[in-house]
């Protein structure tokens, strides 16, 4: 080792290395001092070695990548630095932690606390290498973003009352329907609000001739321009379309014709021991509430007398007569929505406005009470749902078939011309019910974050939680009390300013009770 | 868990792009974050994924909540071909595996977004043809091509889709108005449509030649 060294330094010195100087070398090999000296030189070398490491692992650290996950505003944080490729490395402080509401422990190397505000910012992060006699400081500096709250971040910005096809950011509506009550609230959502854009939701109540009521909700597609007019326009003329004491005339007579072949039916099947025609009944979707026990007399001893060929025959016909009332009952409706959707291409093109600038789904149900109990007419395109609670609270049916996309905000639109197919029929239904407790009319704004999939609302448990949310059970403790109902149309919208994530869209909902 | 955006950003990294190019893709983009993070919607509902190409494709931010994105520093080859082809292919196998469609149980994802930046033009000419039809078949809410720069081939973006825009220089200024656009079709992403609807953009600034 030291005869290298001893060459290096005569190399450097430019010294030929004969035999002569070979000899020397192990001269100088075998003095004691040199050999001291060589040593000391190797010590210098380590030391040196060292301080290079020292400071070679703070640059690198300095240099390294350091993740630090973001953090959110008003939300608790925590997170350890990773010092795993730097054992050396020791974290004394982060500076400018304080004013940001966090600490450092410098134990564990955590970070933690509940940032105040939004920021970005850069980090000091203030470390020494343990390696280090002098512990003298270094700073790496790590960029770090705490996210603003989102609730801090909507802005309420008023819609201008002087632009085309202005409408009010809220609406509410409170007074009887039926032989009950009705309160609807209607609230421009969120994201509309933040950039000053119209509430896109409408909603018509109307009590109509003869005890006939009707209630229609509306939710205008947020990607079209004057939605807002589509489901005014929609909501308004359903609602005048009904407002026609023939037609109501017409339904009445064509739903008590209805109601008692279904009866006569029911006893009629329920008189033939082969449930033959059990299929062909569930197609009907009407839920009866027909006590069989309260039969007319005659017609069981007519069934009882009848051959079962004869029965059956009669069964068929009474089926095929059903059915017929069913459609003049559906045709009155739909050729009522095929109004609508003319008119509202008349008026497209007289505003000369795109017709798909005007989308808008569309719910309603026309309804009255009878001697029998209450009938239902419905129909509905889009995804708002109307759902019937009855038995005391116990039960629930969603009275409309829902148009669901298998992406986020895919559905249908009145306005959409493939709609007044043939399979337009399974979009009206005829409900049935001796009491019911409560009726729901609602657009996805409400539906979406409270119910979130269309198999919840059908779920008794899922609208229990729903119910209870309503009396107060929610985060703000917002009450609708349906007993003392002076201010409940305020109490409603008052509940429509909810917290859900992602979820801010118009809210539009109606409670018949 | 509530609906969510993913928005599938696909920048060229070839040698062509080192120097300013890449400099200012990075400013502009880390911008077009940072204006994000100021939009509540997004706030709630935005994930990114970031691929890269050069010679080699890279899914260098894997899909990203808004919130947990953070800053990135984009870097380039010396040179080399710019395999466009096999970052589609990447996008397309990404967005099969991450995006959820609708069922009794859950809500479905929005439509997804893809963004795709070049500056010249794909080298795996064939792979791209091959996947142009796999990316049409798939719905998206939107893609929209940008040909950065004067030598930035538009035919080709025009293949995938109608959504092209051009820029004559590819500095800080001009794609960071790119991306000012390119957020507000990340707003419209989030709306309710029609089935089978295409997404209405709002109008390009003048910065940005729309290619018809």
């Amino acid at each position: 080792m030291l005869e290298e060294f001893l060459k290096d330094i005569l190399r450097q010195n430019n010294i030929q290395i004969d035999d002569v100087e070979q000899t020397t070398i192990h001269r100088v090999k075998e003095n004691s001092k040199a050999g001291e000296l060589f040593k000391t030189v190797v010590d210098v070398k380590k030391e040196i070695m060292k301080i290079f490491n020292l400071y070679d692992e703070k640059e690198k650290f300095k240099k390294s990548n350091l993740i630090i996950a973001n953090a959110n505003a008003k939300k608790y944080y925590e997170t350890s630095i990773d010092l795993g490729n730097f054992p050396n490395i020791v974290i004394d402080e982060i500076r400018n932690l304080q004013e940001l509401g966090l600490y450092f422990d410098s134990q564990d190397n955590k970070l933690y606390g509940t940032p105040k505000i939004a920021t970005t910012i850069d980090l000091q992060i203030i470390f020494h290498n343990i390696n280090d006699e002098s512990k003298s400081e270094d700073i790496k500096i790590v960029p770090f973003i705490i996210n603003a709250d989102p609730k801090d971040l909507w802005l309420d910005i008023a819609s201008d009352q002087n632009a085309i096809y202005a409408k009010d950011d809220q609406e509410t509506y409170r007074g009887n329907f039926l032989d009950k009550k009705i309160v609807v609230a209607s609230k421009r959502g969120r994201s509309h609000a933040h950039e000053g854009g119209f509430r896109d939701d409408d909603f018509r109540i109307e009590n109509l001739s003869d005890s006939w009521s009707i209630a229609a909700v509306c939710d205008g597609a947020g990607s079209a321009k004057y939605s807002r007019e589509g489901s005014r326009f929609v909501s308004e003329f359903m609602v005048s379309e009904f407002n026609d004491s023939s037609s109501l005339e017409l339904l009445k007579s064509f739903v008590i014709k209805y109601y008692e072949l279904q009866k006569e039916l029911d006893l009629l099947v329920k008189s033939n021991s082969f449930n033959t025609s059990n299929s062909k009944q569930e197609n009907l979707e009407i839920e009866t509430i027909v006590n069989l026990e309260e039969s007319t007399d005659d017609l069981i001893s007519q069934g009882d007398s009848l051959s079962e060929h004869k029965l059956l025959r009669l069964i068929e016909e009474k089926e095929l007569d059903l059915r017929k009332y069913k459609s003049d009952i559906i045709n009155v409706l739909y050729k009522s929505v095929l109004k609508c959707h003319n008119k509202l291409k008349d008026f497209a093109d007289q505003e000369e406005v795109l017709l798909r600038d005007l989308h808008t789904t569309l719910i309603f149900t026309l309804c009255r009470k009878f001697d029998f109990g209450y009938v239902f007419l419905s129909f509905g395109v889009g995804d708002c749902p109307m759902n019937i609670l009855y038995d005391g609270l116990k039960k629930v049916k969603l009275i409309n078939e829902l148009d669901v996309g298998e992406y986020g905000g895919g559905t249908r639109f009145i306005t959409m011309p493939e709609v007044f197919t043939n399979e337009i029929v399974n979009r009206f239904r005829i409900d049935f019910f001796k009491d019911f407790d409560k009726i729901f009319l609602m657009t996805d704004g409400i539906y979406d974050p409270k119910f979130i999939t269309e198999r919840k609302l059908s779920s008794i448990e899922c609208w229990s939680e729903f119910l209870s949310d309503l009396q107060g059970n929610n985060e703000d403790k917002t009450v609708v009390d349906f007993a003392n109902d002076t201010v409940i149309d305020q109490q409603l919208l008052e509940w429509l300013n909810f917290w859900s994530k992602g979820n801010h869209d118009d809210r539009t909902l109606a409670i018949i009770y | 868990m509530n609906r969510r955006l993913l928005a599938y950003f696909l920048f060229d990294t070839s040698g062509s792009m080192k120097g300013e190019p890449i400099q200012a893709l990075n400013n502009a983009f880390n911008g077009l974050i940072n204006m994000l993070r100021m939009d509540p919607q997004a706030m709630d509902s935005l994930y990114i994924s970031l691929i890269t190409f050069d010679r080699e494709v890279k899914n260098i931010v894997p899909l990203t909540d808004l919130a947990s994105f953070k800053p990135i520093e984009i870097t380039c080859p010396e040179s080399g071909p710019t395999h466009t082809g096999l970052a589609l292919e990447l996008a397309a196998s990404l967005i099969k595996k991450e995006f959820i469609t609708g069922s009794v149980d859950r809500k479905g994802d929005w439509k997804p977004l893809l963004f795709i930046l070049t500056d010249g033009k794909p080298s795996d000419l064939q792979r791209y043809r091959e996947m142009v039809p796999v990316l049409k078949a798939m719905d998206f809410a939107m893609i929209i091509g940008c040909a950065a720069g004067p030598k930035a081939e538009v035919s080709f973006l025009k293949e995938l889709t109608n959504n092209v825009v051009s820029l004559e220089v590819t500095d800080s200024l001009t794609l960071t108005t790119f991306f000012k656009w390119v957020s507000s079709s990340i707003e419209q992403g989030g709306k309710s449509q029609g089935v089978g609807e295409v997404l209405q953009l709002p109008p390009p600034p003048k910065e940005l030649n729309v290619v018809v």
